[in-house]
């Protein structure tokens, strides 16, 4: 499996397109997947992640095999994503983003009425629908996070990598992010019931 | 610890990254905190939702349009794969050439002296034919008129000097007066010999002489045939005729640098002379003391002391008669240079053809000496150029590491 990723990767630098494919062939809907949860726009994600990869294949001379390689790309993707965003934001400060922001406000400003009301989710079944939305609303840092680590499932030593910073960095990260999703999911069942 | 402590380490906890006491702990809180064992089974619900959460699959024709984008890429990364050659490419080809240039350069200013000279005697000759009158009849003005002022001077302090040493030293012969002229002179001239030959004619007239003539016989600029001189005289004419000799090299030649000098040694002359006297009169009263001297001691100490003052009389004497000597022979050093006729009508001329031929004969032979000089040169650096190419070659791989991780 390494030797072949090996081949394929030197492939690749030649300029081979179809060893490139095979190369990504696991890893392309996932790079979808994870811009359109970042970027929520689906052709914004399909645009993003494409330029990305392609970017991967451009740059795979520099490519230096200090982490592996399915890394490395990951960690394009994530960038040219955040950078999309970061650029888009700029440019025009949408109304959705406001009125999240405001929401997210509200939301932390009860949570510290609800820290001692915790049954609430116990008893109250929450769908996928529910933690999906919760994740869109979350800050992009930890939304990125929470897709890398929960719904991808890559390892902490790889998400450190992907996001360039350090362990530590990544736990307590990881941590906020998750009582922050827990928090407004918390939210969204006060409101539902 | 406390709940919330215990509350920041259950992500942790979940994804199993707390080291064995931790682990401990958090276990025995949330098997008595209901609070805590709530939150964590809340976590784990909602990771346990995230981890299965059903996403949305890339829309119809996203891998083709990939395809597409990727097959795209590839012809735009041959373009700039050979872009990057010609660019890399002409950086190293630029700094060859400039290492080589200055080299060769450097190179022939010390390989080839010889041409070097002959250029700067052509470009001296241009600047006096292309503007003869203003130069030198600026230096000549220059020179004539400090020279004048200076003799004006001179004869003016000399003329002080005359009536006060008249009035107080009237009873010593009269003094002389001590004024060293020289003079410093380049010039050019069309015909060297004739102009040496009567020059040397004329300063014997004047009753001096010659005292040093130099010839020097060169090629003339990148021809030759045609042969030019260049001299270095030095020339001894007595004190009166001194003013007459540089007019004559004035008007006989084209003199486009003239220094003159007139010093009074009068001062110095009769300091040393009196000097001189009373030297000669310690001797003779040495010599008596030497004709009573009793004893072998006496002698020997009187006859130190005569040898001691003997010798310096002596070294004042020559520096008299060398001031004398100078006073009363002036002396000019003389520099000449041969200029060729300027040779400009058109029949002098070669046939078209043959200059050109030679032109190009020329040119292919500078060609084969630069491609020479610039593989010697690049053999020769390679000492320099290697480490440097090692070093460009490292900063160009740190850079582009840099790069990817940006």
């Amino acid at each position: 499996m390494k030797d072949n990723e090996l081949w394929l990767i030197e492939q690749s630098r030649k300029g081979n397109v179809e060893a490139f494919e095979e190369l990504i062939k696991e890893h392309k809907k996932s790079a979808y997947k994870i811009a359109l949860r970042v970027l929520r726009n689906v052709e914004d994600a399909e645009d993003i992640s494409q330029e990305a990869l392609i970017k991967v294949f451009k740059n795979i001379q520099n490519f230096n095999m200090q982490s592996t390689f399915k890394v490395w790309m990951y960690r394009i993707v994530v960038n040219a994503c955040l950078d999309f965003k970061r650029k888009k934001t700029i440019d025009a400060y949408s109304l959705d983003e406001t009125i999240k922001f405001d929401g997210n406000n509200e939301v932390k400003k009860e949570i510290e009425d609800n820290t001692n009301n915790p049954d609430v989710m116990i008893e109250k079944n929450f769908d996928s629908k529910m933690v999906s939305d919760a994740v869109n609303k979350l800050d992009d840092d930890f939304k990125t996070i929470i897709i890398l680590r929960d719904i991808k499932g890559f390892s902490y030593q790889e998400i450190s990598q992907i996001l360039s910073c350090n362990l530590g960095t990544v736990k307590s990260r990881l941590s906020r992010a998750r009582k922050n999703l827990k928090q407004i999911i918390e939210e969204e069942i006060k409101i539902q019931y | 610890m406390n709940c919330n402590e215990i509350k920041d380490m259950l992500s942790l906890y979940i994804d199993g990254e707390l080291d064995e006491n931790e682990k401990k702990t958090v276990e025995e809180h949330v098997g008595i905190c209901e609070s805590c064992r709530n939150e964590l089974e809340q976590y784990q619900k909602i990771i346990n939702v995230l981890q299965n959460l059903i996403e949305e699959e890339p829309p119809k024709g996203y891998c083709k349009r990939l395809h597409e984008k990727l097959l795209k890429a590839k012809q735009q990364k041959k373009i700039s794969a050979r872009s990057k050659w010609v660019k890399y490419g002409s950086i190293a080809a630029a700094f060859v050439l400039v290492v080589s240039v200055i080299y060769v350069s450097s190179n022939l200013r010390m390989g080839s002296s010889v041409k070097n000279e002959n250029s700067v005697a052509y470009d001296r000759d241009m600047q006096a034919t292309e503007s003869p009158a203003a130069p030198s009849e600026g230096a000549e003005m220059y020179g004539l008129g400090t020279n004048d002022s200076k003799i004006e001077e001179q004869e003016s302090a000399s003329g002080g000097n005359n009536t006060l040493m008249k009035a107080s030293l009237s009873i010593e012969e009269e003094r002389k007066i001590k004024i060293i002229k020289s003079g410093k002179i380049t010039t050019q001239t069309e015909g060297y010999d004739l102009f040496i030959n009567n020059l040397i004619s004329k300063v014997e007239g004047l009753g001096g002489y010659i005292e040093q003539n130099n010839t020097d016989v060169n090629n003339w600029y990148g021809d030759r045939d045609k042969k030019i001189k260049s001299g270095y005289l030095k020339l001894r004419v007595p004190d009166e005729y001194f003013e007459e000799l540089v007019i004559y090299l004035e008007t006989e030649s084209d003199v486009y640098q003239k220094n003159v000098t007139s010093t009074d040694m009068t001062k110095e002359y009769y300091e040393k002379d009196n000097r001189v006297k009373n030297l000669e009169l310690q001797e003779t009263h040495l010599r008596e003391l030497f004709a009573n001297a009793k004893t072998v001691e006496e002698t020997l100490l009187i006859e130190n002391e005569l040898r001691r003052v003997r010798t310096e009389i002596d070294a004042l004497n020559i520096n008299l008669s060398d001031i004398d000597d100078r006073a009363s022979m002036s002396t000019i050093s003389l520099e000449v240079q041969e200029v060729l006729k300027a040779n400009l009508s058109m029949s002098d001329r070669d046939n078209v053809w043959e200059r050109a031929k030679e032109g190009f004969v020329n040119t292919i032979n500078g060609i084969v000496d630069v491609t020479e000089n610039i593989i010697i040169s690049l053999i020769s650096v390679t000492p320099i150029l290697v480490p440097a190419l090692i070093i460009l070659v490292i900063v160009w791989i740190k850079l582009r590491k840099n790069k990817t991780k940006s």
